[in-house]
Order: C-alpha cells, then structure tokens, then sequence
C-alpha cells in the first residue's frame, strides 16, 4: 500500500487491521518511514498546542468581554437606580406635596368669585352714567378701586346696605380682607336681601388673612343657615380639617 | 451529551462558542468561590476547564457521556480547582468542601497536559510561520481528526482534491522550512 496513504490513515485512525500490520512493519524496519511518521505525529502536536493556545486567546477575550458587559451593565444598572431614585424622592415629595393640607390661602384662591351685581342693572349705551351705573360697571370690569371708591360715596349718600357688601368684595378682590370685615359684619346685620351672603364672604376674608378659626365659624354658620353656598362651605370645612 | 451542544463546542463559531462560555461562567464562579479562591483564579481555572472539555469534545471522548455538558465541565473545574488549591498550599479540607459543591458533579480526572520536545518545539516554530490558510489544514486534519471531506465542506474547498493538494503543499513547505 502507498506509503503516503498508510500515514494518513494511521493519523486518521482508519487502519485496517492489515494496515495496521503492515505500518508496523514499515516503522519497526524503515528508519526513514519512521521518521515520516514521526513527522506527522509532530505536526499533529505542534498544531494542537497551537490551536489551543489560540483557544485560550479567544477564552481570554470572552472573558474580558464578559467583565466589561458586566461593568456596563453595573453601570447602566447604577444609571438607572440614581434615575430610578431621583423619580421616588420625587414622587415621594409630590405625594407629601398633594397630601398637605391646603393652606388658607390655597383654599381662599379655590373659592373666592366676588359676587356678581344682581342690584343694579346697567344699561349699555347710555351717554350718561350715574354714579351707581359707574360703580357696578367697574365691580364688574374688575375695576375694583375705581368700584370701592364709588361704592364708599353711593353708600355715604344712600345708606344702602347693599353698597357695603359689593364694596367687601372689591376690597377682598384687592386683597384688602382686613378693610372688608367691618363691612360684611355690618352687613350681616342689616335686613339687605344679600345679607345672607355677608357670611360667606366673611368666611373669604379671614381665609385671606390666614385667621383660620374665624373662617371656621363663619363657614359653620353659612352650613347652619343651609342658605347660599351651603356645599361649598361643608366642602371647605372639611379642607380645613 | 446533546450533540447539538456538542456540535457548538468544537466548532470555529466565535458567537456559538462565546455563548457557551457564558452559560456556565457565573454559576461555576459562585461555585468556585467556595473553595476561597480568588475570583481571578476561579476565572482562569474556569477558561483551562473549558479548553480541556472542548479538547476532550474534539478528541471524540464526550461523545459517549451521558451527564449534561455542565456537569462534566464543573467535574473538570472541580479537579482544576483542587490543583490550583495544591499550588497554593491551602489547607482546606478538600473533600469536605468538595461536596458542597453538590450531588452529581463527580470530579473529572485529567492526564497531565504532554510538554512539547525540543524537536517539536522547534517544528511549532515553524508551523507559525505558515499561512493561516496553511495552518487551518493541518489543523484541521492532523489535530481535529476531520477526514479530507470534512475539511473540504468546512473550510470551503472546492472538492476534496484541492483539499489534499493544498495539504501535501503545507507540508513540503514545512520540510522546507526545517531543512533550511
């Protein structure tokens, strides 16, 4: 049998049993057919060892890779917490935020409308105004200095009690609560078809001046009454609770 | 053993290979730390006992196993583990702490690795400076043990005989070599 084709099967392991025989023969009595298959035998180790060496270059590498993943990952991981926890301590404060009680002020800002000019109706066009048309067109244009100086002369003239409670709420609107207080009380205390309504604003105007107490008892006398603005004022004892 | 698995372990894919690597790096780090290994240790040990079960993957030995790739592979770590416990002279009672390690993961003797001779060293030598293509079939055939067929599909010969033509080629220019 070829010589060369022995060889390669011997390195293959596909020797017949007389193959085999045979390249024992040739290894026993041939030096040169010995040294051949010493060669070979040698490449096989030499590339083995190589191949494993490389092997461990790309092991090396995966593991190399592995760390840094890792370190990423660590990292990205970190990122993320910091992110993660920034976000709670904010919600956490929003949460503390919304669950405080609303301060007086919160709740005035939430409840104060002044009360709209149902006494005097104004007639558009008209070339001349009267003082108290003046007055109610600018309480209703939200000119509310212009409206407290008119109303303080009309109820100086007039003695009407009206005057006193449109007055209060300009003043309240200008944030003048404290000026307001007199006249609501006195207010309250006329037979005015909207004295019922003086409690309330009363209620508004010690909210406005953060005089909690007293905004308690007014808005429990506007629910005692079960008159104008009973729910709202329910509402806001509660609030203030 | 799957040969799936098997498949992936001898094969040249760098992804495939990379992702059995990292199957069981984790779970064989945690494992070995219980040896009180540094976990610079425990990696190398980790990487010499998966190039000895690819080895023993490419020498036909695993195909018979019965047990899962990852079993033999921490029997194998489990060996290297305890050498690498001898070298540092630690005195920890080895078999004790070898079964925490648990049930199965029998411990997986290996033949100490065979140095090259001066004669081979000297071949190695010259086996590097060959061409990768060169390399890759003697590899191939001489280490790997894939017949002229198998190299031809593999490293994508034309058909078998350009296969044993390049081969003898290799070979004469490595006689060459060493006769220079």
């Amino acid at each position: 049998m070829d010589r060369d084709l022995l060889i390669e099967r011997f390195i293959q392991g596909t020797l017949t049993v007389k193959e085999q025989r045979e390249f024992d023969t040739l290894v026993r009595n041939d030096n040169d057919f010995k040294e051949e298959v010493e060669f070979h035998i040698n490449v096989g180790k030499v590339s083995e060892a190589e191949d494993d060496d490389n092997f461990r270059k790309l092991l090396s590498e995966f593991e190399s890779e592995a760390l840094k993943e890792r370190s990423g990952t660590k990292k990205f991981t970190r990122k993320w917490m910091v992110a993660a926890s920034l976000i709670l301590i904010a919600g956490i404060a929003c949460f503390f935020i919304i669950m405080q009680p609303p301060t007086t002020q919160e709740l005035f800002d939430q409840s104060f409308v002044p009360y709209r000019n149902v006494v005097h109706t104004i007639v558009r066009g008209e070339q001349v105004q009267d003082t108290r048309t003046k007055a109610f067109s600018s309480y209703a244009a939200g000119e509310y200095e212009a409206s407290v100086s008119l109303f303080s002369a009309l109820y100086e003239d007039e003695k009407t009690p009206y005057y006193l409670f449109y007055k209060a709420n300009a003043l309240i609107q200008l944030n003048r609560a404290e000026e307001a207080i007199p006249l609501l009380k006195e207010h309250m205390t006329t037979n005015d078809s909207l004295a019922d309504k003086s409690a309330w604003y009363l209620a508004m105007a010690y909210l406005q001046l953060n005089d909690r107490e007293n905004a308690i008892k007014m808005l429990k006398d506007v629910v005692g009454d079960g008159g104008f603005n009973t729910a709202e004022a329910s509402q806001l004892l509660e609030d203030l609770d | 053993m799957d040969q799936h698995t098997l498949n992936e372990l001898i094969s040249d894919d760098r992804l495939k290979l990379k992702a059995l690597y990292n199957k069981y790096r984790a779970e064989f780090l945690g494992f070995g730390k219980r040896y009180g290994l540094d976990k610079e240790v425990l990696a190398d040990v980790y990487q010499e006992a998966f190039l000895a079960l690819r080895k023993r993957g490419i020498s036909g030995k695993l195909n018979t196993i019965k047990s899962s790739m990852k079993t033999y592979l921490f029997g194998i770590g489990k060996y290297m583990i305890y050498d690498a416990l001898k070298e540092k002279n630690r005195k920890v009672p080895y078999e004790a702490n070898l079964h925490i390690a648990g049930e199965e993961m029998e411990e997986i003797t290996l033949e100490p690795a065979s140095e090259l001779t001066p004669r081979q060293e000297l071949l190695r030598k010259y086996f590097k400076e060959l061409g990768e293509k060169c390399r890759q079939v003697l590899t191939l055939f001489y280490y790997r043990g894939l017949s002229i067929k198998e190299i031809a599909l593999k490293a994508g010969y034309e058909n078998e005989n350009v296969v044993k033509a390049h081969k003898s080629r290799c070979l004469r220019m490595l006689r060459e070599k060493i006769n220079t």
